[in-house]
């Protein structure tokens, strides 16, 4: 079916690695004026296609790399590619965005998304040009760094301007939680990089001068004229420019939004200390991670020397130096930036690795491993010198690292012994550096969150609460943060249904999502869109749209055997700090977690109980 | 609040203006705070150093250096104020935000 809508190219990739055929496609426009694009097309095509209960790392598993109608270099925030697979972490709904330019770069070579299948019969990389794919031999590329393929492809290719998506030693060996590198970039969450190594696609190369047609080219203009006007005076836009995303390491470390040593606590008095060293020692400029972003809030980072000595490479983001810090009491900035690049190089996400260090750590503190597969080394918390080595070991599935590749859900049922009580996550994908303790609405995003426990995908809610933001939401229901105390527990989960609606657009309509912390709200997407597609939707309406994808999403991981269970929060993550700042202090700690829950699961129109959307809910969403 | 006319050559007067949740850790909203002429970014900062330090925590304040920690953003006439060298003027409203930068 052809589309009628301007903004897109119309077609989409599939991609047989069984017989190493491509096939360009017309988009759906049924689906189209649905889910628009980005998570959206790819939650219903990957419903469709795949069976529940199907392997994630079969052959039949499909993997779907989206954009949607605003991946343009011009539009605020329009560098972005969603990776959209069952994740092999957690069994559900997997999801991975990059910021980059290979989104634009797809669109330029022809097409709106990728659908992969099937499996090659050896290593394989593809080039997608001018709406043709080509598979070229990958067995030069087999087991080397991110880096090091990079190198080889662009010396195979090299008068030519392009994109590309790469796994590492990490995804070829098949570890969870392994990512997509796109540079310096990582679709980092819930192991799409450990689906492509099922594949044995080992990179996707893009390119191409394409332009895809806009609808209003004038009105676009304008608007474009207002967003960049608004974003050059916006405090959040120079705030992320000036300090990127580790910038703020010593807040929140004040305001209880740190997990430190494994979540025992959300506070532990070092941050401060430790931004100054990166800001002194390791910072060394902003930079865009695509073509055109004016904020810019990547960083240039490097350790000089020593024996943590990095190339300049861009990374340190909050995520992942928090999660080689304070999730293991290293006090070591340079460690961190060091294993922060080691992660990269190797393919595997920064979150997910500390997470399973922290486990590890943990779990020999509590004597529960044994010599043998401890190996010797000094697992004590705070210890820098053994977290490159671990970094390694999980990447290649050698020693303890085989033991915790799998997520530290799976590594508990193997070690048993109490150790579950060691295991912070959330349908199998470990915890990130934001704690709900600081703002309790985070506690429902990440009970709620269809990847998992997450902050960003959909939405870090404490951010509300807590850092007092609302994304242009006031106008749509949202109640003001400045009314609100973060530690309350009700009007919460409504709060944050709403929050996720408004959040999930950037996924949907291939954007960044942190335009909206800038001022790029609801309305202003609504406006791009209406100019570049043509397509008139009001905010509410894409709202509407957003909501149906959650549901959707929400459909695919109850077929998979999710349940409301599912949706709990780990003990700690809810339990009073045995120490740090907010030691002691009760009002911080959820006392009460299922009856927010109930009360997300009311604003959803969810049963009360199961936390399944209704047969109005479906109704209402389009999805019966 | 009240802003007099600088007597020419001698001093100005500058506004600082805590936004949002900078009111609770500057322990106010508005300041007036008074320069000679010349003065710099740098010496207001000197001047916020000596005279909120000790209300302001040291997750927002870096005493040993005179400067803002991690995401405070200094804006005036809606362009932010970054260069220690930039010199202030007579009634300039200077806007201090503390900002979630996300991620």
């Amino acid at each position: 079916m052809s589309i009628e809508l301007k903004g897109y190219t119309g077609k989409y990739l599939r991609l047989d690695l069984d017989s190493l055929g491509w096939k360009a496609e017309d988009l759906d426009g049924d689906i189209v004026r649905k889910y628009l694009g980005g998570t959206g097309y790819a939650a219903r095509v990957l419903f469709d296609e795949q069976k529940g209960g199907i392997d994630p790392l079969c052959p039949e598993a499909r993997f779907f790399v989206a954009t949607g109608p605003l991946t343009q270099n011009a539009i605020p925030g329009g560098g972005s590619v969603e990776l959209c697979f069952k994740s092999p972490l957690t069994g559900g709904w997997g999801e991975s965005r990059s910021g980059g330019d290979f989104g634009p770069d797809l669109r330029r070579a022809g097409f709106d998304h990728i659908v992969i299948q099937g499996r090659a019969g050896r290593p394989t990389y593809v080039i997608i040009r001018d709406g043709k794919a080509e598979f070229r031999s990958a067995d030069h590329l087999a087991g080397k760094l991110v880096s090091e393929k990079l190198t080889l492809i662009r010396k195979e290719l090299p008068e030519r301007r392009y994109s590309i998506a790469c796994i590492g030693p990490g995804g070829e060996t098949g570890v969870a939680y392994a990512a997509v590198l796109f540079d310096d970039r990582a679709a980092g969450r819930t192991g799409a990089g450990a689906v492509l190594g099922s594949k044995n696609l080992l990179a996707i190369v893009v390119e191409g001068k394409g332009e895809v047609a806009t609808a209003k080219p004038e009105a676009l203009k304008n608007v474009l004229r207002a967003c960049f006007t608004g974003l050059r005076g916006n405090p959040v836009a120079i705030g992320f420019h000036d300090n990127g995303t580790i910038g703020d390491l010593a807040a929140n470390d004040e305001k209880g939004d740190w997990p430190t040593r494994n979540w025992q606590s959300n506070s532990w008095g070092k941050g401060a200390e430790l931004l100054d060293h990166f800001v002194k020692n390791n910072f060394v400029k902003p930079y865009p991670c695509y073509r055109g972003c004016t904020i810019a809030c990547g960083r240039k980072v490097r350790v000089s020397g020593g024996e943590y000595a990095t190339p300049e490479h861009g990374g340190a983001e909050y995520e992942s130096i928090s999660c080689f810090t304070a999730y293991l009491q290293n006090e070591d900035m340079d460690a961190a930036v060091h294993c922060s690049h080691l992660c990269n190089e190797y393919g595997i996400d920064t979150i997910s690795t500390g997470a399973a260090i922290a486990f590890l750590m943990e779990c020999a503190e509590a004597g529960y491993l044994e010599d043998s597969e401890v190996g010797g080394l000094d697992l004590s918390w705070g210890n820098a010198k053994v977290l490159p080595v671990l970094v390694r070991m999980i990447a290649l599935r050698q020693g303890i690292g085989a033991l915790v590749a799998g997520g530290v859900r799976a590594a508990a049922e193997k070690i048993g012994k109490g150790s579950a009580e060691f295991a912070v996550h959330v349908k199998g994908l470990e915890g990130p550096a934001h704690d709900p303790r600081s703002g309790k609405s985070l506690g429902v995003s990440y009970g709620t969150g269809n990847r998992g426990m997450c902050h960003i995908h959909p939405a870090e809610a404490m951010a509300w609460d807590s850092g007092k933001m609302d994304w242009g939401l006031l106008p749509h229901g949202l109640k003001d943060p400045n009314t609100v105390d973060r530690w309350d527990e009700t009007g919460k989960g409504a709060a944050v249904k709403l929050i996720q609606d408004g959040l999930n657009l950037p996924d949907i309509l291939g954007t960044c999502k942190f335009f909206m912390y800038a001022g790029v709200g609801v309305d202003e997407l609504a406006a791009l869109l209406s100019c570049v597609t043509g397509r008139d939707s009001g905010a509410a309406e894409l709202l509407a749209v957003s909501e149906r994808v959650t549901n959707l999403q929400r459909l695919f991981n109850l077929r998979e055997g999710f349940t409301a269970a599912d949706d709990l929060l780990p003990a700690r993550v809810c339990a009073v700090p045995s120490f740090g700042r907010y030691a002691g202090v009760a009002a911080c700690g959820i006392s009460d977690f299922p009856a927010m829950l109930r009360e997300y699961y009311e604003a959803r129109g969810w049963d009360a109980i199961t936390g399944i959307p209704t047969d109005a809910t479906l109704e209402r969403t389009g999805l019966k | 609040m009240h802003i007099p006319v600088a007597r020419p050559g001698i001093d100005m007067r500058i506004a600082l203006v805590a936004m949002g949740q900078m009111e609770k850790d500057f322990g106010g909203k508005r300041f007036a705070l008074d320069f000679p002429d010349g003065s710099t970014l740098a010496d207001l900062l000197r001047r916020i150093g000596d005279d909120f330090a000790d209300v302001m925590s040291e997750a927002l304040w870096n005493r040993a250096e005179c400067r803002f920690r991690g995401p405070v953003v200094m804006m005036t006439g809606g362009a932010a104020l970054r260069d220690p060298a930039t010199v202030l003027r007579e009634g300039q409203e200077i806007l201090v935000y503390k900002v979630f930068v996300g991620g």
